[in-house]
């Protein structure tokens, strides 16, 4: 099941890692944006202490509690978020909205690193909307894929419309 | 022996009877008893798509009185779209007669079809040393499940079978859209011709004449010269039933 | 002008307009893409056969109680702090939308791809309004800016080439443009942000409506959409109020359904599930959501042998199987819906006013009824249609009618059959429809006589 969510992940042009561990996360996503200079970071993600390690870095981040923050978004280099889980089978990603967990995080920066932990893998869709729709609905829960992406010029797929042009899911146990 | 009322259509009996005699050949070769209900004209299909079904009604009727009369096992025609209107549409259509409809639909086929699925014969008997690409007609394809039949048949003959891209695809003929939107009817032949002739194979085979007129008369008309001839599978087949080719 | 149209259609309009289609190289070019799409939505499809009779029964299930679904989904959707609009006719909408943006002084809006909002001509009306609407969706803004209609309903721009597309965005941006995907994309991205930053109301469609937890599901994937329902304080969602469905679990095999036939994505990139507006403590999210129940004539389907049009999920697989649009694409049916399933729900939403010829431009192969991932009898609908619908063209449809009822006395009896034929061999063929035929095929050859005589010759 990891193995096919992975494999189709690709399929879609994310680059994915792991499974790792916590720390070894942290240490990838830290050399994975150390060219930034801004980078945006929700509540959700499950990796303790990774805003703090960003920081050390001397890279600022745009915390969702920042009263410039739908500005300064604007200018982020990438967002790095949590993920409520992930379905194999279609391969996809559920990010739900929360005050901690802003919408924009994913969409408006140009790439998206997704946290993602193992134990929230469910194998199909169908499962995934059986447990979401029983329980409490955020405002927004958003599916995604893989970089933004469009047919419409003569059918062949092109990357980074409007949504981020790079999604990087990182897969933690 | 098996009794088989022949239900020639209307466009076999004008324009195409040597189709019709073929058909007939075929049947007898697979060792069916064929009779021709002299009274028959035609099962109403033209009328039907051209939006008047109240004089589609008129034929049904005289159809189902014709061959609800016949003593038979069967009523086989050499059409894949007038079986389709036969039991696909008359039940709906004559409404006050639905069981007379429903019965003379029940013992209603297409050549190929009682062939292989009734009489399970797949081979008449006939021998072609030959290349054939088959073109899949519509109506018998989506309304009667037609298709491996034919492919069935023509396998059996020692003839070579190789499938052209699109197979499925519609001809352009459409009835009335033949002659009310000929341009685009055209270009959909064109298509059809120009898949075929990618095959080399020496004819294209359908069940359906209306298809095989529309494609035949287009492929006179702008070649090339070299595609496949379009012939109906009763005319091939009993073309190899004389040992001719 | 074709001669077959006496026999066959109402009028020439739509001929005519398919002639001029098929004579068009650049159109010919840009159509030939389309066999992409083809191969890979029918193989996608195939990997569970299962489920179109499944999503044909949940359709079904809500055509059955329309009203009480919409009922149920209003009460979910004002429990959740949405405000729910009923309107009638597009007009009705229109007027809902407008003295919205009005309300809350909007001077830009961002919309996200919507066959409804096309339904309505609400770019026109806020244009009228003295506000800006921009189309976000690629395909959509390329059209907008060219002034046309889209020409598919999944890729609007599909009657258009890149260098012709590089024109159209080269001309709005004002600078010169490389005729490169990368390049073009980079701009519209460019250009589009900021009309989403500075827009003040986000309208979209909606794929389905879940009625127990009056949540609104939009597909995209481009992002445009999520734009649309994250930035504006005011987001507007026009819903055909066939789009209900009765719950939000369905929609794991309604989704993947329509992206599989739509594009051959077992999933569409983004997938949003909106219920509410945004909440205490969030930072984004619009503060107000509105849904428009659109009806425009929909329920005077609910009942007859039309009924189940209303199941469509709007996928466009219909469109990409039809050997006509393949050909001609959407602005040859000169209506908001293209294809089979706008041949079919054009001259009905207009009740014949539009479209009364489109049934007749098929050649009723029924690709599209199989197509069907809920199972719409399409092909036979088309066909009814050429009786049920009631055109402007009587005197034509007068004289179809009377050759038709002299053809079917003639032929029900065997005298008149052999007469009629008779006549028509010494008359060399001369028929209605023969100038049509013989303009672009040869006529079959002579057969001297009709086999009932070969065969009473034979048998005695």
């Amino acid at each position: 099941m990891i193995d096919t969510l992975i494999a189709t992940l690709r399929d879609n042009t994310c680059t994915v890692s792991g499974p790792m561990s916590v720390d070894e996360a942290r240490a990838a996503i830290v050399d994975r944006i150390a060219g930034h200079a801004l980078v945006a970071c929700n509540d959700d993600v499950p990796i303790p202490g990774l805003a703090e390690a960003v920081a050390r870095l001397g890279i600022a981040v745009l915390d969702p509690r920042d009263p410039q923050w739908a500005t300064r978004l604007a200018d982020a280099d990438a967002g790095i978020t949590g993920a409520r889980l992930a379905v194999a089978e279609p391969a996809a990603i559920a990010l739900t909205a929360a005050p901690g967990s802003p919408r924009g995080t994913s969409l408006v920066p140009p790439e998206h690193i997704c946290v993602v932990r193992v134990a929230d893998v469910i194998p199909t869709l169908a499962d995934a909307m059986q447990t979401i729709a029983a329980g409490d609905l955020p405002s927004a829960l958003t599916w995604i894929g893989g970089p933004s992406r469009t047919g419409d010029l003569e059918m062949i797929t092109t990357l980074g419309v409007h949504g981020p042009r790079v999604v990087e899911v990182v897969l933690v146990t | 022996m098996p009794k088989v009322a022949l239900f020639v259509t209307c466009v076999a009996d004008q324009v195409f009877p040597d189709t019709a005699e073929a058909t007939v050949r075929v049947l007898e070769a697979a060792g069916v008893q064929v009779v021709f209900p002299a009274l028959q004209t035609c099962c109403g299909q033209p009328a039907l798509t051209a939006g008047e079904p109240e004089a589609a009604l008129r034929l049904a009727r005289h159809h189902l009185d014709v061959f609800d009369a016949t003593d038979c096992d069967a009523i086989v025609t050499p059409s894949g779209s007038c079986a389709a209107m036969v039991c696909h549409h008359y039940p709906e259509l004559v409404s006050d007669r639905h069981a007379d409809a429903r019965a003379v639909a029940a013992r209603t086929f297409e050549l190929t079809q009682y062939l292989v699925d009734v009489l399970g014969v797949d081979d008449i008997g006939a021998r072609l040393d030959t290349t054939v690409t088959v073109h899949d007609a519509c109506h018998g394809m989506r309304n009667l499940g037609l298709g491996h039949q034919m492919r069935t048949l023509l396998t059996a003959t020692g003839a070579t079978l190789v499938e052209m891209t699109e197979a499925d695809t519609c001809c352009g003929f459409g009835g009335v859209f033949s002659v009310g939107f000929p341009e685009v009817s055209a270009r959909l032949a064109d298509a059809k011709i120009g898949h075929a002739a990618t095959t080399s194979a020496e004819f294209m085979v359908s069940g359906d004449l209306a298809c095989l007129m529309h494609l035949d008369g287009r492929r006179r008309k702008v070649g090339p010269g070299s595609a496949p001839r379009p012939i109906h599978i009763a005319d091939l087949l009993a073309s190899g039933l004389s040992g001719r080719r | 002008m074709s001669d077959g149209h006496a026999i066959a259609t109402p009028g020439d309009d739509f001929h005519e307009r398919t002639a001029h289609a098929v004579a068009n190289p650049v159109l010919q070019k840009a159509l030939h893409n389309l066999d992409r799409r083809l191969r890979t939505a029918s193989t996608s499809a195939a990997a569970h056969p299962d489920w179109k009779d499944r999503a044909a029964a949940i359709r079904r299930e809500t055509l059955l109680d329309l009203d009480g679904w919409l009922d149920r989904l209003e009460h979910s959707l004002t429990t959740r702090g949405v405000q729910v609009h009923r309107a009638s006719t597009p007009a009705d909408a229109r007027r809902v939308i407008v003295d919205l943006a009005r309300a809350r002084g909007a001077r830009t809006v961002v919309k996200s791809k919507s066959m409804a909002t096309e339904e309505i001509d609400l770019g026109n009306a806020l244009e009228a309004a003295g506000m800006t609407s921009v189309e976000t969706d690629l395909g959509e803004y390329i059209v907008q800016l060219a002034g046309e209609r889209p020409s598919h309903m999944i890729t609007p721009a599909i009657h258009k080439t890149l260098p012709q597309i590089r024109d159209i965005l080269a001309r709005e941006a004002g600078t010169d443009l490389a005729v490169d995907r990368e390049e073009l994309t980079r701009w519209a991205r460019g250009r589009l942000r900021g009309e989403f930053l500075r827009a003040d109301i986000g309208i979209t469609g909606v794929n389905f409506a879940a009625a127990d937890t009056g949540t609104l599901v939009l597909v995209t994937n481009e992002g445009n959409g999520r734009f649309c329902t994250t930035v504006p304080r005011v987001h507007i969602a026009v819903m055909p109020v066939e789009k209900v469905i009765p719950r939000l679990a369905d929609v794991g095999i309604m989704l993947p359904l329509l992206t599989s036939h739509a594009t051959g994505q077992a999933l569409s990139n983004y997938v949003t599930m909106i219920s509410g507006p945004r909440r205490e403590g969030e930072v984004d999210g619009p503060d107000e959501l509105h849904v428009v129940f659109l009806d425009n004539r929909r329920r005077t389907l609910l009942g007859t042998k039309y009924e189940e049009m209303l199941a469509c999920i709007r996928c466009g697989a219909c469109l990409n199987v039809c050997p006509v649009y393949r050909n001609v694409s959407g602005h040859a049916y000169d209506a908001v819906y293209s294809g089979p399933m706008g041949k079919v729900l054009t001259p009905l939403l207009s009740g014949g006013a539009e479209g009364a010829d489109l049934p007749y431009g098929s050649t009723l192969c029924h690709a599209c009824s199989d197509a069907c991932p809920v199972k719409i009898p399409l092909g036979d609908m088309i066909l009814s249609l050429r009786a049920d619908v009631p055109d402007a063209h009587t005197a034509l449809r007068r004289r179809r009618r009377v050759f038709w009822s002299v053809w079917a006395r003639a032929w029900s009896t065997p005298r008149g059959y052999r007469l009629t034929t008779a006549l028509g061999r010494v008359s060399r063929g001369r028929v209605p429809g023969l100038r049509a035929w013989t303009s672009s095929r040869e006529l079959p050859r002579p057969a001297r006589e009709p086999f009932r005589d070969r065969w009473a010759k034979e048998h005695g």
